[in-house]
């Protein structure tokens, strides 16, 4: 009892420390659990693996650098593989900071041989939210005249014959949100949405999946280990996996013995009592 | 004038809004678009406002000395660094990228993920089965929490299908009624604010 | 360990942010009020970039004269800094975007959020799955039902519909554990791969 009582009272110190060892240990080193493959990767992978070379798919940013640890290994997951398939990448920003992200995202594959306005383009952000994907959704060249770098996107090859969204033939969202903007503006337009989503907001999407309005989704970083393991291109998300199984038995391991304890206490009378009776 | 422009404008633009996605009327889908590229020259405008609302808040606690002046003058000089390399040296520039990428990126990032050791902390002391509600919350919590970790596969071939039935089934259910029920209050809210009912986002109060 | 100086920046201030679960310190305080007039400087930069492309470039080197309204309207919002018996003036272009968003929001959520959601819910029942699908989004919506009249057939219904509720909300906490987890992780591989070299891939 006494001992539970002093395991309780533990300084949250103490408890951070164990929790980043817990995490750190298995990232040096990697104990290797096998990862397998959701029913919301293999939909996703089904759609993009469908696409054929100088197909044009639209990257939507809509994260902050907040958000990024947990979406931002899709993104680079996916990109990675329609870049090795010669699909062309139309980038645009649902979030002021996803014009910076997918520069720096975008950067390596120019400086290994992709074309900018061939390949691919970053026409960057407008105010708006909502009201900017749906202008945008609908016509892109209208919404961003210019591209991040001073471009007029009328003169863009890879934009020629592309309006909105039904004449490209895939529109993927990374969102620190929830999927809903996506799901209300680009879903009608009669093109298969794909949302990259941070973990916190997996739930909320499901019922759109379910009922055809998303056409997968890739959750977090375990959809970007999973679809990386799909792609046979293991990264960093892969790595990250042993530690994510650690971290999340840690925390059940925590509830259990908090509510153990709990429920030893409470049976053992009111709190306080004894030390009153003395 | 004062209190009624704006509610007819709200009015005349919302519901140009709506009859343009509706029905086929000529000239309405380009009135539309244009309504809809307005409302993006504005709200550009509306992202200096924020910025600048707090650069004046800080500047005034400077000014007047406040407890903590130390570390508004820090908040204008990062504020003003950053806007004119935004601005004059362009968003390409080494400075500009270096204030994003090692400034604002690993704070933003920290901040974030600080939630995660009160989360870790909350867990130990405070995530109680009290009632048998909480307990089917928590139970939910955990099973699906090592269902999705790689770990599960190990544990039990089960786990992962029992994870992924909870959020494909009872959690879909639960979460298309808050859907729905989101919706026939996002349509409600919108109406008022249309209809003029709703004006607390003009600063003036409701009916 | 590694030289560069951004690196030991975003290290410095990663280091700087954390220090907060410590103790509340002038360090972090420091950092907080650096990240924030950074942050708030991008968006200006943004805002800026925006109002050049999409006001000032159309209005002036293209001589689309009705972009002066939304520009004027833009302008409008900086009225209460010139006097506050300006004040008002700002309502204008407020009133604009609200009424803008409060269309697009209504006429998209009663087909995508509602209809939609509705018509795939109506399923065969020919399966557990699909009975309990839409047993549970019958239940959960009764649970909604606040202002109807309490009969035992409804309370029986809401009270099935708050327990799937709780299990939605299970689901959701287990969710938005995972993502905490996820993004400590990218710190600390940050930290102990880029500063460090600690972690090799």
């Amino acid at each position: 009892m006494d001992v539970l009582s002093k395991l309780g009272d533990i300084d949250n110190r103490i408890l951070y420390i164990i929790l980043i060892l817990v995490l750190l240990i298995p990232m040096v080193r990697p104990i290797g659990i096998p990862i397998s493959i959701g029913p919301w990767t293999r939909t996703s992978f089904a759609v993009l693996s469908s696409l054929k070379s100088g197909d044009k798919v639209i990257f939507d940013f809509g994260y902050n650098v907040d958000g990024a640890p947990d979406v931002e290994p899709i993104a680079q997951a996916v990109m990675a593989d329609l870049f090795k398939r010669d699909i062309k990448i139309i980038c645009v920003c649902y979030n002021a900071q996803g014009v910076m992200i997918a520069e720096k995202l975008l950067r390596p594959y120019e400086e290994q041989g992709k074309v900018y306005g061939v390949d691919f383009c970053n026409l960057g952000y407008v105010a708006g939210e909502e009201t900017a994907l749906a202008a945008y959704a609908r016509d892109l060249k209208k919404t961003f005249p210019l591209d991040v770098r001073g471009n007029h996107t009328a003169t863009l090859p890879i934009l020629e014959g592309v309006t909105g969204a039904p004449d490209v033939e895939a529109w993927v969202f990374f969102t620190d949100g929830g999927a809903e903007p996506w799901v209300r503006q680009v879903g009608p337009l009669n093109v298969p949405v794909i949302g990259g989503l941070i973990t916190v907001s997996a739930p909320n999407a499901e019922p759109f999946v379910q009922s055809g309005q998303l056409a997968g989704l890739l959750i977090g970083l375990r959809g970007a280990a999973e679809y990386e393991i799909l792609t046979n291109n293991p990264g960093a998300a892969v790595a990250a996996m042993d530690a994510q199984s650690l971290g999340h038995l840690l925390l059940i391991l925590f509830i259990v013995f908090g509510n153990i304890a709990f429920f030893v206490k409470r049976s053992k009378g009111p709190i306080g009592s004894k030390e009153v009776s003395k | 004038m004062k209190r009624e422009l704006p509610l007819v404008i709200t009015a005349l633009v919302g519901l140009l809004m709506i009859v343009e996605y509706f029905f086929e009327i000529p000239g309405a889908s380009t009135a539309a678009k244009e309504m809809q590229d307005w409302a993006i020259i504005v709200a550009a405008f509306a992202l200096a406002v924020a910025a600048i609302n707090l650069a004046l808040t800080h500047a005034r606690n400077i000014s007047q000395k406040r407890p903590g002046w130390i570390h508004s003058v820090l908040l204008i000089v990062s504020l003003i660094i950053t806007t004119i390399s935004g601005i004059f040296l362009g968003m390409d520039s080494g400075a500009f990228s270096f204030i994003f990428n090692n400034i604002i990126t690993p704070c933003g990032a920290a901040f974030y993920a600080m939630a995660c050791f009160h989360l870790f902390s909350a867990a130990y002391r405070a995530f109680r089965a009290q009632t048998p509600q909480a307990a089917a919350l928590l139970i939910t919590g955990v099973l699906v929490m090592l269902g999705r970790a790689p770990i599960a596969d190990v544990i039990s071939p089960h786990l992962p299908s029992i994870a992924n039935w909870l959020m494909q089934v009872p959690n879909l259910a639960g979460m298309r009624a808050v859907t729905i029920s989101a919706a026939v209050g996002m349509i409600g809210v919108s109406l008022r604010i249309l209809v003029g009912i709703d004006r607390t986002h003009l600063g003036i109060g409701q009916e | 360990m590694s030289t560069d100086i951004g690196i030991w920046t975003a290290a410095l201030f990663t280091i700087a942010a954390f220090s907060y679960l410590f103790s509340e310190n002038e360090m972090y305080k420091a950092a907080e009020h650096i990240y924030v007039g950074a942050a708030a400087g991008y968006t200006i930069v943004l805002g800026f970039g925006n109002v050049v492309n999409k006001g000032w470039r159309p209005l002036v080197e293209e001589g689309h004269f009705y972009v002066l309204v939304p520009v004027i309207m833009g302008l409008l919002l900086f009225a209460p800094y010139v006097g506050t018996q300006f004040g008002w003036l700002r309502r204008i272009p407020i009133a604009f975007i609200v009424g803008v968003g409060a269309g697009i929001a209504i006429r998209s959520a009663v087909i995508e959020n509602f209809v939609k959601q509705i018509a795939a819910t109506v399923m065969p029942l020919n399966s557990i799955n699909n009975i309990l699908i839409v047993l549970g989004v019958l239940t959960v919506l009764s649970y909604f039902f606040f202002t109807f009249r309490s009969t035992p057939s409804l309370k029986v219904s809401s009270e099935l519909g708050k327990w799937l509720i709780m299990i939605t909300f299970g689901a959701s906490f287990g969710n938005a554990a995972m993502g905490r987890i996820s993004l400590l992780i990218g710190r600390i591989d940050f930290m102990f791969r880029e500063w460090i070299h600690l972690i090799r891939l």
